[in-house]
């Protein structure tokens, strides 16, 4: 009895070790690029500025509330951003407009990496006619990009944060499908997979224990770099009037009123933008990070 | 006496890789006569393609470089040539055939037009239907029939593509021909079919050729004369006879032939050489064989050997401390050096 | 090969029957009535009604579907409920606008993009790579409205050399091409730079050096056209959503197209043009894709090969 609980502790322990080492050799491979690294200060930079925005600013005070007598004044000592056609203050409006930027991103990331993960394991692990089926309304749907397919759900929702979000969570769930059925398909026939079938273990169990973890690296990679398309087209959607209605501090719809008064009071149009540049770019860098330090061989 | 055609001096080439400089060729020396065919033999990595290589300029961009030494070809100066002058020779006077036909064919071009190619970089006064009629003859030539120019190489087997990058290499008759591993990518039947040829071609157009390899078999069917490589240098060079039938070897060339199964004599086993190729990072000093080799001195550890003539009519050369004559010239008449094979 | 070519088109009816059958499920879930809409408030409730039975929106939803289908074979895409003038007209008239961005934004990419990528590839880590993958990561970064409003910003308001909206002469066409060829540019800049430095590293390149061809003839002739799939591939790509993706630049540069009719149509809930403007799009991207799998056909001989064995 003693021996073979000491035997089960060992290899557990062992596994754990391997599984950090693992986590620790992909770290060190991040940690070389310079880019990555720079991606990852700047996306900690921004998160740790949307926690304490309301530390900064006074979100019905400075970022909503109306203040006519102060509208478009230039960055000055008291505004560092200026302020709007409102005379409220661009700066709170940008640290507030953080918020919804990276929740409703990551947000919408989350949902459709679930759905797609589901739909990529189920049609992957199963094939056949399930695969056909749940496949072929993929490709339909791949057929648009994915921005006109969040259009036609906002087009039939109606603007709106929930509505956006929905249609943003929709439109992404094929691409990710693709990429987990294609991993999927390359570890089935391999012989753990085969070895955990013969022990009898349950369909659930070996998607989730076996196929997914091993399937992790791309997904994460995509999930990564669909935050900063999903920021791109939230804000897209914002400024055509079909997401986030105002007043929300939303940086594409800060573009979308300040545009009317870009030739006199160009920061109105410069600093929003800048914002959106700069949270893309943090997420594509790490993207692009964690893609080489997950599969070396990809870099050339 | 004849003409030399082709001569390479103390030529050094490095590779600067990610893990560090490769010395590839380290003081490599030999010649060609016109007409003639020299086989470069050695193990992979002794630095025969880079020869080949170099002898073109195509060293791989930014990372293989010449250090030193001269390639003379003609009287024309490789090393210190233009690429423009460069680029007149290859494929003119200097061609080559590359190791694997597979994949050294463009695979969306037709192959006719593959070959038509050479000729019109380098007979702009031919016509159209003149150089047509020119990859026609090299076709039959070669033994393909010339209803098949207007395929794709995905639609011959490898025997017939490296047909037709022999083509390619001929059509323009040069003077060199390097033949990098032409067979050693094909099967065994295809293979003797592709010397058989490339030994008429060469006779009736007299061209000389480098042929690289590290097939004997090849090399005593087909070679005028041998050079052995090791770690980029020659450590033996002769006619066929000297390096077949003489007394005088290089220990490495003895254990070169020691590891080829003789289907004559029954021996026990094969006789490989012991220990790997050294490091191309980090060369031994002395002679690059010392440390493998079975009569090891220990001047041997410290100098590197000079190129010692061991017979004078054939000019066979071994570059070994055991045949320095200002040494240990009793020693030389036979008692050192019993070779191990007939 | 026309075997081939009517199979894809053969292929491309499922695909554009399930993209125009999930729009029009999607907007079946539009809010409001309709015909409430057209009418107005004041309209009675009989009325209200009536109209609805003679639109059919009473119908069952795979009827409706069905009847939609039917009518837009015979060119019947249903009536602007904003004009009342048949969506096919409003279409018609917008289109050349569209189009005119759409091409002008391709050519950007092609011209531009192709010959950047491959001086990047072929020397590879020098300045000018750098220079075009920064480029390409900074245009990659940023939403396309904001790059226009940029230009607006420099080239209409600060230099004053170039017109900031409208479409009366080409000029007014510069700005709104470049800012929705970005996105593409990057894409196809980065995509012909693999895709080249993988091609120049294959032993056929070798080959052509060692015949003596120049470097550029080596580079284009071998080099080039062994990378062009995937390039294509992309480009294709770029302009499918470039012919159905006006909405965000047209709005930027007050032009009017099928884009901005498109956010109008959305806003107003002017369900008939929406459905007819984005399967319109989709149908505009399957033609794409089926012109980009016959131009494969034509740059690789082993896919002609592959198509003929199939067929034999």
């Amino acid at each position: 009895m003693m021996n073979v609980y000491e035997g089960t502790k060992e290899t557990g322990r062992r596994k754990t070790v391997k599984r950090k080492s693992q986590l620790a050799s992909i770290w060190t491979r991040y940690k070389k690029s310079q880019l990555a690294m720079a991606g990852l200060f700047l996306l900690i930079l921004l998160i740790v500025i949307a926690i304490v925005a309301p530390l900064l600013a006074n979100y019905e005070q400075d970022a909503i509330k109306q203040n006519m007598p102060i509208r478009l004044q230039s960055p000055s000592r008291e505004h560092i951003f200026g302020t709007d056609h409102y005379g409220r203050d661009v700066f709170a409006r940008i640290i507030f407009g953080a918020r919804i930027s990276l929740s409703v991103g990551l947000a919408s990331v989350f949902i459709s990496s679930i759905l797609g993960v589901l739909i990529g394991s189920i049609a992957g692990y199963y094939g056949g006619k399930i695969d056909n089926l749940l496949m072929r309304l993929m490709d339909v749907l791949l057929a648009l990009p994915s921005i006109f397919l969040a259009i036609t759900i906002v087009a039939a929702l109606g603007p709106g944060l929930i509505n956006l979000l929905i249609a943003i969570s929709i439109s992404y769930v094929p691409r990710f499908s693709r990429i987990v059925r294609s991993s999927i398909l390359s570890i089935k026939n391999q012989e753990f997979i085969e070895a955990a079938r013969s022990c009898g273990t349950r369909d659930r169990r070996i998607i989730l224990k076996h196929i997914i973890p091993n399937a992790i690296g791309p997904i994460i990679v995509e999930a990564t770099l669909s935050i900063a398309r999903a920021i791109i087209h939230v804000s897209s959607l914002s400024f055509l009037g079909l997401g986030i209605k105002p007043p929300m501090p939303e940086w594409g719809s800060m573009l979308a009123e300040g545009k009317s008064y870009m030739g006199s009071h160009q920061y109105l149009v410069i600093i929003p933008g800048i914002a959106i540049v700069m949270s893309v770019m943090a997420l594509n860098l790490i993207g692009d990070g964690l893609r080489d330090a997950l599969d070396p061989r990809l870099k050339n | 006496m004849s003409e030399k055609l082709l001569e390479i001096d103390n030529l050094r080439v490095i590779y600067k890789t990610d893990e560090g400089v490769v010395q590839a060729l380290n003081g490599l020396s030999f010649h060609m006569d016109k007409g003639e065919t020299l086989g470069l033999v050695g193990e992979t990595g002794a630095g025969k393609t880079t020869t080949a290589l170099s002898i073109l300029k195509l060293l791989p961009d930014k990372i293989g470089l010449i250090e030193d030494g001269s390639i003379k070809f003609n009287d024309f100066d490789i090393v210190t040539g233009s690429e423009q002058n460069m680029r007149k020779l290859r494929g003119d006077k200097i061609s080559m055939i590359f190791q694997d036909p597979m994949t050294s064919l463009n695979p969306i071009i037709k192959i006719g037009d593959q070959i038509a190619e050479v000729l019109e970089l380098h007979r702009a006064d031919m016509t159209k239907s003149e150089i047509e009629a020119r990859v026609d003859e090299i076709l039959t030539t070669v033994g393909l029939p010339t209803s098949r120019k207007d395929e794709y190489p995905h639609q011959f087997s490898g025997g017939m593509r490296q047909r037709v990058v022999i083509a390619m290499a001929l059509t323009c008759e040069p003077q060199l021909l390097l033949a990098d591993e032409p067979t050693t990518a094909l099967d065994v039947t295809i293979q003797a079919q592709v010397l058989e040829l490339m030994k008429k071609l060469k006779e009736n157009l007299n061209t000389s050729m480098l042929l690289i390899t590290h097939d004997l078999g090849v090399v005593a069917d087909i070679c005028d004369r041998v050079a052995i490589m090791y770690a980029g240098t020659v450590v033996e060079m002769g006619t066929i006879e000297d390096i077949f039938e003489a007394s005088n070897h290089h220990p490495y060339t003895i254990g070169l032939f020691g590891s080829i199964p003789d289907l004559e004599n029954d021996a026990e086993r094969l006789n490989p050489i012991k220990g790997l190729m050294p490091d191309p990072m980090n060369l031994p000093t002395g002679c690059y064989f010392h440390d493998r080799c079975q009569e090891c001195m220990e001047i041997c550890t410290i100098q590197e050997p000079d190129n010692h003539i061991v017979d004078e009519k054939t000019n066979h050369m071994i570059k070994c401390h055991l045949f320095d004559r200002t040494k240990h010239s009793d020693d030389l008449e036979g008692k050192m050096h019993e070779p191990a094979f007939n | 090969m026309g075997k081939y070519i009517g199979k894809r088109i053969l292929m491309m009816i499922p695909i554009i029957l399930g993209i125009s059958f999930i729009i029009f499920g999607i907007l079946e879930l539009t809010p409001g009535d309709p015909a409430r809409n057209i009418l107005g408030d004041s309209a009675t409730n009989e009325s209200v009604e009536a109209l609805r039975e003679e639109m059919g929106l009473n119908d069952p939803f795979l009827v409706k579907y069905f009847n939609y289908v039917k009518n837009a074979l015979r060119g019947d895409f249903g009536t602007s409920y904003k004009s009342g003038l048949p969506v096919l007209e409003e279409l018609k008239g917008r289109l050349p606008h569209s189009l005119k961005l759409a091409l002008g934004s391709i050519l950007i990419v092609t011209f531009l993009s192709i010959p950047v990528g491959i001086i990047s590839a072929v020397k590879q880590y020098s300045f000018l790579d750098t220079v075009s993958l920064i480029g390409a990561f900074l245009l990659t970064s940023m939403p396309s409205f904001w790059f226009g409003i940029m230009m607006i910003l420099f080239f209409a308001l600060q230099l004053k050399i170039l017109p900031a909206t409208g479409v009366t002469t080409w000029k007014h066409f510069v700005l709104p091409s470049i800012a929705m060829a970005g996105l593409g540019i990057a894409v196809v800049v980065r995509m012909t730079r693999s895709s080249m430095l993988e091609v120049i590293r294959q032993d056929y390149i070798r080959t052509a050096r060692a015949k003596g061809a120049s470097e550029s003839g080596v580079i284009i002739k071998h080099g080039l056209k062994n990378a062009l799939l995937p390039i294509i591939t992309v480009l294709g790509v770029e302009f499918g959503s470039m012919l159905g993706g006006g909405m965000i630049i047209e709005s930027v540069f007050a032009i009017p197209g099928i884009g901005s009719m498109t956010v109008d149509a959305i806003r107003t809930s002017n369900t008939p043009l929406v459905i007819a403007s984005i399967t319109f799009s989709a149908i505009a991207i399957s033609i794409i894709n089926l012109i980009v799998d016959i131009l494969y056909v034509y740059i690789d001989p082993r896919l002609k090969s592959n198509i003929k064995r199939a067929g034999s």
